[in-house]
């Protein structure tokens, strides 16, 4: 067993430029993508966009994320990644999920999701467990 | 899940910029592919799979059966055409994806090399991917051709790099190229990772760097690692200036971002310089020589930043190499000397201390200022010997004057740091006689960004013979107050910036104040430097300072001078007093 179960939580800054048709294009490939090899991997996990910001948590077999995690790196898509949390970990935060799709709220929520993600680039080691506390909290409101 | 019946090859994590001119200067067209069915039908072509597979124009692709296809691009060599598509009949029979060895496309005018590989997408759809890898093989070949591969990283070493420089160089000379740039590149914070985390997760980490720089480059660029955490990158021709900017801004970008080795998140930055011959350079020795100054001129000029060479850069590494040259000689030929600066008593305006100030005597530059050798001394690794000279040297003239003068003594963070100062110090004291309870060290705050163990050792183990510590030039950069408490220092000289101010200047008085209040309460004395005029002085005692040093009294003066400049202010001291005790009266 090389390590057991690893996860990892990031926020990153969206490069992408465009309409928002052709965001929206980039970023269901990216999760088809993803899940096509993430299953494979047993890697699990959800991706949280908005127009500003991409926040992700992976957990699987850590040489498996490790490998994963440098893919993600090089993608121009994205950048100012800021890592705020990673480990070992006893369980699955989104054990059914290769990757999930986090949808942003179209409402005043929205609001709510950048200032958690500008604080979390602002305080990277305090704010693991909110981000990944929104990720799961939107992700059961968008099911 | 669901399975999608068409999906895009690029995966999630492959370097595609989002613009398409980005994307045809990092990836120019060699890599394409195809979705077709169980009936063996192309359904979907990308745009770039002509240009691989080097299809006529006007060859119709979608709707066409993909053997036939095939078979009229894999060459005339009939048995590797049949190899190919039997393979293909078998594996998408069978419905595993795996990746086909290397088949060969002889199409005029020169052979190319393309993988090809499967993946099953679903609901009986495949896509099929065709790399064309000829330039990778022909570097493969010449790196195998001269033992050039670097061991760790698998890419080139120094003399792929040179070899493939040369080449280079050869086509410019012969006006096949108009130019040739070269990238140096070298790791911010690198040594920091080894020391920290090991050289296991050092070279994994550089594994990583050269796989990054590899993406960041087209594939006929030359990547290679020139030993230890430097890189060297030769871009083929036709680069200008701007694309090889946009690069190194991108590469800058790539190499910073965060790395996970070993459970670890690890982060480094790159700071490159850049060359372009002919103009920095028409031979390999001179290129190389510019884009390692324009390397240089990045790592000083604040890291993760790139520069291009310029004719200045030249002339201030001449300038530096002859201050390097006269710097080595300078303690044997005795240039130095100290200089000392009187330290006052605010309520008695007696002289209490003298401050050591490093001078060195050229011969031709006249007096050079600490400010302008010691970053250079410090780099040269010639700080530490000086900074001894400067100690035995204090200690020594120090025994001339009276004994109610302490002396100051400027040591550098690095000579402060380094495990054994306190011998030194006892031994610069045992050589001139001098009691340690007259000498006082001065360093500045950034020898708390050091070690706090050493740090803290090293200021018990001075206290243990008597030595004071002084923390010059506070109040200016990263000291907090916290941090008084925690080291255990017997004066705040506190940063002339603090004194030297308008008369309405509340909030700079204010922290005068508040620095002398904190030095009151832990028994911290404190010294304010830069007194220039009276009404600084009266300023520095309304805000409750014991002692200042400053032009007001004295500038500093030659050892030859102290006992005139001292006599000096007696008077002074003395008048002082009269008026003192006159008030009683």
């Amino acid at each position: 067993m090389n390590g057991g179960l690893f996860k990892i939580l990031y926020c990153s800054r969206n490069y992408i430029e465009g309409e928002q048709a052709q965001q929206d294009a980039e970023i269901s490939q990216i999760l088809h993508t993803a899940r096509a090899n993430n299953s494979r991997q047993s890697i699990t996990g959800a991706l949280l966009f908005n127009s500003g910001f991409f926040a992700q948590v992976l957990e699987g077999p850590r040489p498996a994320i490790e490998k994963l995690f440098e893919k993600i790196q090089c993608d121009p898509r994205h950048g100012d990644v800021t890592v705020l949390d990673s480990g070992n970990a006893a369980t699955r935060d989104f054990p059914e999920w290769a990757m999930a799709h986090v949808q942003t709220p179209s409402d005043v929520h929205a609001c709510g999701v950048t200032a958690a993600l500008d604080q979390a680039f602002l305080n990277p080691g305090e704010s693991g467990r909110d981000v990944l506390t929104l990720l799961r909290t939107l992700l059961v409101q968008g099911d | 899940m669901e399975a999608e019946p068409i999906v895009a090859v690029e995966e999630a994590g492959s370097c595609l910029p989002p613009q398409a001119n980005a994307r045809e200067y990092l990836h120019p067209p060699r890599e394409g592919y195809l979705v077709f069915g169980r009936t063996q039908e192309i359904r979907f072509a990308s745009d770039s799979l002509r240009a691989v597979l080097q299809l006529p124009s006007t060859a119709k692709v979608v709707g066409e059966s993909l053997l036939p296809l095939l078979a009229s691009v894999s060459g005339p060599d009939p048995q590797t055409s049949a190899s190919v598509v039997q393979w293909l009949a078998r594996q998408t029979a069978e419905g595993s994806g795996t990746e086909l060895p290397p088949f060969a496309l002889l199409t005029a005018p020169g052979a190319s090399t393309v993988y090809i590989s499967l993946d099953p997408v679903g609901d009986g759809y495949w896509v099929a991917t065709f790399r064309d890898v000829t330039s990778t093989l022909q570097a493969e070949s010449e790196m195998v051709a001269i033992a050039a591969r670097d061991h760790l990283t698998g890419i080139g070493n120094r003399a792929f790099f040179e070899n493939r420089c040369d080449g280079m160089l050869a086509r410019l000379a012969a006006r096949e190229v108009d130019s040739a740039t070269v990238l140096f590149l070298d790791l911010d914070r690198f040594k920091l990772v080894n020391d920290t985390l090991g050289h296991a997760i050092g070279d994994a980490l550089l594994q990583l760097v050269s796989e990054r720089l590899k993406k960041s480059v087209r594939e006929a660029d030359t990547v290679a690692r020139l030993g230890g955490d430097e890189f060297a990158i030769l871009l083929v021709s036709a680069t200008g200036r701007e694309a090889a900017a946009a690069l190194a801004t991108r590469i800058i970008d790539m190499i910073q971002r965060p790395y996970l080795i070993d459970g670890h998140v690890v982060h480094v930055g790159a700071s490159i310089g850049i060359a372009m011959g002919p103009e920095d350079g028409s031979t390999r020795e001179a290129l190389v020589r510019s884009a390692d100054l324009a390397l240089y001129h990045s790592k000083a000029t604040g890291r993760g930043v790139f520069h291009f060479f310029d004719a200045s850069m030249q002339q201030r590494a001449q300038r530096r190499h002859s201050l390097e040259v006269d710097l080595r000689k300078a303690l044997v030929l005795r240039q130095f000397e100290l200089h000392y600066q009187p330290q006052i008593d605010v309520e008695s305006g007696a002289v209490i201390g003298l401050e050591g100030l490093l001078r060195w005597h050229h011969p031709v530059r006249g007096m050079v200022l600490p400010g302008d050798f010691i970053p250079l001394a410090e780099e040269l690794g010639l700080a530490v010997p000086i900074g001894e000279w400067v100690l035995r040297t204090a200690c020594r003239e120090a025994m001339r004057w009276p004994e109610s003068v302490t002396i100051a003594v400027n040591v550098s963070p690095l000579q402060f740091g380094m495990g054994n100062f306190a011998d030194s110090v006892q031994r610069a004291l045992g050589a001139s006689g001098l009691p340690g309870h007259r000498l006082e060290i001065e360093v500045t705050e950034s020898i708390l960004l050091r070690d706090g163990q050493t740090v803290l050792a090293t200021l018990q183990a001075l206290r243990a013979i008597g030595v004071r510590v002084a923390m010059d030039r506070f109040g200016i950069g990263i000291a907090s107050l916290s941090q008084l408490v925690n080291f255990p220092f017997d004066k705040i000289k506190i940063d002339r910036s603090l004194i030297t101010l308008n008369q309405d200047d509340v909030k700079k008085r204010a922290i005068v104040c508040a620095i002398s209040a904190l030095g009151h309460s832990l028994g911290i004395s404190t010294l304010a430097e830069g007194v220039e005029t009276a009404e600084h002085l009266a300023h520095v005692r309304e805000g409750g300072c014991h002692s200042v040093q400053g032009f007001y009294y004295s500038q500093a003066v030659p050892s030859g001078e102290v006992a005139d400049m001292v006599s000096h202010l007696f008077p002074a001291r003395a008048q002082a007093k009269a008026l003192g005790s006159e008030g009683e009266a």
